[in-house]
């Protein structure tokens, strides 16, 4: 089951500062109804030693190493390719929504031009032909990558924990990098 | 069984997705060695024809963007990454341009109005028909009133050295229109700047990668520099500390090493206190002062006579934190501070600035790579040849004609009284607004509309959008976006000049802001000027005609910028290590005449905007800023798919105020002075101070979901800044009520 590259969104957080580029780079590579959104961005009001602060999460699917929604699935729409990313064939989904209610991190939901689930497919086809998915791309503070999971969690900065994001029994396969205190 | 995504992350969730999961086999199913799944179609968009195009809105990124076409439709944008500053995106706007350009409401062909001003009546006329019908009464105009008595209102609606002056500007010369005084964005610090360092100018900021310790001063990256935070992190990455001055709680001042929220235009006190400090700890550069400097022992005199005690009752700013940002400062062994835009538009904004920079020199934070001060830099566009550009000299009497300062354009519009910098003008009888949209980004906007509306003005409206301006036009003609024309752009951050190809086709009748104006000069017997009969390309080599060093140590032509698509201008560098300051003395000048001569204290003023306001308006209990936000430029994105949603009719206030009056997020408030009010949507949060709130700049009434007659500027001030004839819309104040 284990798969040797895998591959998973690397977030910088510390970086990030919640300008919405990669939100809508997504809408515009994927063609999305305009308030349907693969990624978004949250803002966290965080508690510190002297007042408050803003911290972003950036966040879309997560490509879990065990996907709720692919157990959930009644008509077996999705699958998991042999570099960890779980996609969505649209064709076979009939618009029943278990996946939308079973997902722990809101990745799913139902569109409301065709009734049918969509998520982020890491954009797939743009990977397969060695280019970055469009929310990387189109990151202005280059703050969201791509990397191969095993190698980046190997590096002490790297980890499942960010504010507002933690590691689950789903496996969720986001990592964050935190350089500095 | 739907999980909140919240309560899951805050670990509670755990069991209740074992519970939702109970029976299945966790793992992968459907394992499959096929790409399936994936889109290729989409990718179908990022194929055709490439052409670079320089973004022109009113940013100091400048991006040099590229865009594919697809039998002549634009079908996709991405940044340029060849060039350094860019890398593969565009700013969250710029990545809807082609929704920008294909937007559904787009005006397409010439209308003019078929009832009274305002009502949003309309019939739809011909080109020849618009022409004929806009120099008619241009003509009778110049008959009965006078040339002087035609103004052109335009800003940074298209920021290209063509679409912003070279194209229009050689009409209102060659027709002798009154002047408009440009001078909404920059120039109080200009002249605060300039009378201590003789520059505005400053170091490259590519070397900010350099720096110990930068320093965002009235800066918010996030909304108008976004490609620079990446070199920002790249110094930190380094061991770099990252300080930042601000009312508002930026993005970047969540993430500073410190942060210090002065309460606004507070900021001289603030850097009176941090020298005040650096002078007692000796953390100054000695050598330095001694060097480049005049009037230290006047600054060390002017130290004195401010207090602690004061700066903390002012600023609002705990001493404490304020020596702590002064003790990394002051350690740091190079500095560089970028100083925004926003913070200088108040009655104070020349005062403030020179004592920003004042707190640089007694540091000696110039002349080498990673430190320097920077604010403005236009080594590129301020080297072009605007006289000959723009034909300045085809102008009949440029000399002796009036001026009128757009910030003021309310003033000058006033149905009875009209005013110019505060002295009695001739009556304006037409106005022709292109690149601009006065009623929504002008302050004092219900008095802008009342101009507007005036029976007697004539209001000629280039545009592509029904704007809060056009919808109170006599006529309405269609400009193209800056994609359906040839450009080039400048920058004012890094020293490039780009170019700007034209991308597209002008869509449906739409004319570019060149065409529009060499027709109509025809129309108005202007056209055998040889400046009014040329084409793209000599408007650019007019411009590029020039000896400045910027161009010509560095070799740059036209048909390098074509061929290489942007190039770098020639920069003294390390900046100012020369040590030759373009000051009077040719050194700093701690002590100035140039600030004396203004009416203001020689070394440092301490002049605040309330001392200025109006009692009915000083009363008032809460200051408001109005800066930009990330997913607007000016007034420019409020219609575009993507982007529109993102909210812009909101206002922050601190927790604080909002408990004391009751109010809750999403509530709905009125903001009231004596100049109007709007109704915007609470946003309760640290992000701003207690005693200040703070609503996105230029927003539309017309877009406005709360209050169709509500916008931002409806309550901003139009009197000047203290030195510069900048805009000062920070210097307001306002009461607010739930509604």
């Amino acid at each position: 089951m284990s798969v040797n590259h895998k591959v998973g969104f690397v977030f910088r957080q510390e970086n990030c500062v919640g300008c919405q580029a990669c939100t809508v780079a997504c809408q515009i590579h994927n063609e999305l109804p305009e308030n349907h959104r693969f990624r978004k961005v949250d803002r966290y009001e965080v508690e510190h030693k002297d007042g408050s602060k803003d911290v972003w999460l950036s966040h879309s699917c997560m490509h879990c190493e065990n996907p709720a929604c692919l157990m959930v699935c009644p008509t077996k729409a999705y699958h998991t390719r042999e570099d960890g990313i779980v996609v969505l064939d649209r064709e076979k989904c009939d618009g029943c929504g278990l996946c939308t209610e079973a997902c722990p991190y809101s990745a799913v939901s139902i569109r409301e031009d065709d009734g049918k689930a969509d998520k982020c497919n890491m954009c797939v086809e743009l990977l397969d032909r060695g280019m970055q998915p469009a929310c990387v791309s189109g990151c202005p503070v280059e703050c969201l990558k791509t990397g191969n999971l095993n190698e980046t969690l190997k590096k002490p900065s790297a980890s499942k924990e960010g504010i507002g994001y933690t590691d689950s029994i789903t496996k969720p396969n986001m990592v964050i990098i935190k350089e500095r205190a | 069984m739907k999980i909140d995504r919240r309560a899951f992350l805050q670990g509670v969730g755990a069991t209740s997705v074992v519970g939702t999961l109970s029976g299945l086999v966790p793992g992968v199913a459907n394992a499959s060695t096929a790409p399936r799944g994936g889109a290729p179609e989409k990718l179908l968009k990022r194929e055709g024809e490439i052409k670079y195009h320089t973004c022109q809105r009113n940013c100091a990124d400048r991006c040099l963007l590229k865009f594919t076409v697809q039998n002549g439709r634009m079908t996709y944008v991405e940044g340029a990454s060849e060039l350094k500053k860019m890398g593969t995106a565009p700013c969250v706007k710029g990545t809807a341009y082609v929704q920008y350009t294909y937007a559904a409401d787009r005006i397409l062909h010439p209308m003019e109005r078929a009832g009274k001003k305002g009502e949003g009546k309309w019939r739809r006329i011909t080109w020849d028909d618009a022409y004929k019908k806009i120099s008619d009464k241009l003509k009778s105009i110049i008959k009965e009133h006078g040339a002087d008595s035609i103004l052109p209102y335009s800003y940074s609606g298209h920021e290209g050295v063509i679409g912003k002056y070279g194209g229009p500007s050689r009409f209102f010369n060659a027709i002798g229109s009154r002047k408009l005084d440009r001078k909404v964005c920059v120039f109080a610090a200009y002249e605060g700047l300039t009378a201590t360092t003789g520059t505005y100018q400053g170091p490259d900021p590519y070397d900010n990668i350099h720096t110990n310790c930068y320093i965002a001063w009235g800066q918010n990256e996030t909304a108008t520099n976004v490609h620079g935070i990446k070199f920002i992190n790249q110094a930190r990455d380094k061991g770099a500390k990252l300080l930042v001055v601000n009312p508002m709680r930026t993005p970047i001042a969540s993430q500073a090493d410190i942060w210090l929220q002065p309460i606004p235009s507070t900021d001289t006190h603030l850097a009176t206190g941090i020298m005040k400090y650096l002078v007692e700890k000796d953390l100054v550069d000695h050598e330095f002062i001694k060097k480049n400097t005049i009037g230290y022992d006047e600054l060390l005199k002017r130290l004195d006579e401010m207090s602690y005690d004061e700066i903390e009752k002012v600023t609002g700013v705990p001493r404490q934190k304020m020596f702590e940002f002064a003790k990394v400062y002051g350690e740091s062994e190079l500095s560089v501070i970028r100083l925004g835009y926003g913070m200088q538009r108040n009655y104070n904004g020349a005062r403030m600035s020179r004592a920003i920079s004042m707190m640089h020199a007694i540091a000696g934070q110039f002349g080498k790579i990673g430190n320097g001060f920077i604010y403005d830099n236009t080594q590129a566009d301020d080297s072009l040849n605007y006289s000959k550009g723009r034909a300045d000299h085809i102008h009949p009497n440029p000399d002796t004609v009036g001026h009128v300062n757009m910030t003021e354009i309310a003033k000058a519009l006033h149905p009875t009284n009209p005013t110019a910098y505060g002295k009695p003008i001739k009556p304006i009888k037409a106005v022709i607004n292109y690149n601009g949209n006065f009623v929504a980004v002008a302050p004092d906007s219900n008095a802008c509309r009342r101009g507007a509306m005036r029976d007697d003005l004539f209001l000629v409206v280039h545009d592509f959008l029904m704007t809060d301006t056009a919808e109170l036009a006599d006529i309405i003609v269609p400009s193209t976006t800056q994609f359906e024309m040839p450009d080039m752009g400048t920058d004012y951050n890094w020293y490039h000049m780009q170019t700007s190809e034209k991308v597209i086709e002008p869509l449906g009748e739409s004319k570019d802001n060149w065409i529009f104006f060499k027709e109509l000069g025809q129309h108005m017997g202007v056209g055998h000027h040889p400046e009014m009969q040329v084409d793209y390309e000599q408007i650019l080599r007019d411009f590029l005609d020039t000896d400045m060093p910027a161009f010509k140590n560095a070799g740059i032509t036209y048909d390098q910028i074509i061929k290489e698509k942007f190039v770098t201008v020639w920069e003294e560098k390390p900046y100012l290590a020369s040590g030759k300051f373009k000051t009077p003395s040719g050194k700093i000048e701690l002590w100035s005449q140039k600030m004396k001569d203004a009416g203001y204290h020689p070394v440092i003023d301490f002049g605040l905007p309330e001392d200025e306001m109006i009692p009915e308006e000083k009363s008032l209990p809460f200051r408001m800023i109005s800066p930009a936000i990330p997913q607007r430029a000016n007034s420019a994105f409020y219609n575009v798919k993507y982007i529109r949603n993102f909210p812009a009719y909101m206002v922050k206030l601190n927790t604080d105020d909002a408990k004391r009056l009751g109010i809750k997020n999403n509530d709905r408030i009125k903001l009231k002075n004596q100049r109007g009010e709007a109704v915007f949507t609470a946003q309760v949060s640290g992000q701003v101070p207690v005693g200040t709130v703070m609503t996105p700049k230029n927003n539309w009434r017309r877009m406005n979901p709360n209050d169709p007659d509500g916008s931002t500027n409806v309550l901003t001030t139009d009197k000047l800044t203290d030195m510069g004839g900048c805009s000062a819309y920070h210097s307001t104040r306002v009461d607010i009520t739930k509604v």
